[in-house]
């Protein structure tokens, strides 16, 4: 067990100073901005189409995420997190910006084994009924709550990965998702 | 603004590599940052556009000169046409 353990701490240190390398190229020229762009953008891709469910608008949104990324590069501080976690959470902006200019209401689609897992966690009998209310419910938090719900029940994140996400603990991130989980119970109970 | 609905279809289907590599353009964001960041290669006088804004803004301040400067001797007690207009009418 530790032995599998080092090598995988040496890779993602390995990958932490591969990235600032990138980051200090782009900021000297940003045509090697270009790198990064290789190098992310299929992970940016696949997180914005797990939100918006549709490959065009991913593409679109995606994009725009990589163009702000871009012009922000300069003002980019390292500050020990991953620098992943700042492009994704450019990209979330990107997503939550999308769904606000939205006119019209769009449906996101959610597979029912994960509404039904959320229910399990609220201690919720999961009829199909229910299921309904749940998705309405949902749809009435705020974007910031639901977006980590989003994140650990649609998108599947690890807490370590949605920790690295907001650049706070694991325990806070474990703390972040009950409590609004919680949430979701009270505003249950009370309908 | 947005809602969920819930797929009944219990097998997530993600786009493949080569979806996604169809959305993939380097150049294009390249273009798109170079066009929000570069100033315009040409000046601004050389632009048809700017350049008849930039004349128009130029004859309306000399139009406005040669207007207060010909309202300036109507302002002035030692002109002509203050001596004409005498109060008392002492004439």
């Amino acid at each position: 067990m530790i032995k599998n353990q080092k090598p995988r701490l040496k890779t993602k240190r390995v990958k932490y100073e591969d990235d600032q390398q990138l980051v200090m190229l782009a900021k000297k020229d940003n045509r090697a901005f270009s790198l990064i762009y290789e190098r992310y953008f299929e992970r940016i891709y696949l997180f914005v189409y797990k939100r918006v469910r549709d490959e065009a608008i991913a593409g679109d949104v995606t994009q725009d995420a990589m163009l702000k990324a871009m012009m922000a590069l300069p003002k980019y501080e390292d500050r020990g997190a991953p620098f992943s976690s700042w492009l994704f959470r450019i990209a979330s902006n990107e997503v939550n910006l999308h769904f606000r200019k939205a006119k019209k209401m769009i449906q996101v689609a959610v597979q029912e084994k994960d509404v039904q897992t959320i229910m399990e966690e609220i201690e919720i009998k999961p009829t199909e009924d229910e299921q309904s209310k749940l998705i309405r419910l949902l749809g009435d938090m705020k974007p910031a709550q639901t977006e980590i719900i989003e994140m650990r029940f649609f998108m599947h994140y690890s807490f370590k990965e949605i920790a690295d996400f907001y650049n706070i603990s694991e325990a806070s991130a474990k703390m972040r998702v009950y409590r609004i989980l919680e949430k979701l119970k009270n505003s249950w109970d009370k309908q | 603004m947005r809602s969920y609905k819930i797929n009944k279809d219990n097998q997530e289907q993600l786009p493949d590599k080569a979806t996604i590599e169809k959305y993939k353009d380097f150049s294009k964001l390249s273009h798109e940052y170079d066009r929000l960041t570069k100033r315009p290669k040409v000046p601004l006088y050389r632009d048809k556009k700017m350049f008849l804004i930039l004349l128009l803004i130029v004859l309306i301040a000399y139009l406005l000169s040669v207007v207060s400067t010909q309202e300036e001797p109507r302002n002035n007690p030692d002109s002509p046409q203050e001596e004409r207009i005498n109060p008392e009418g002492n004439n």
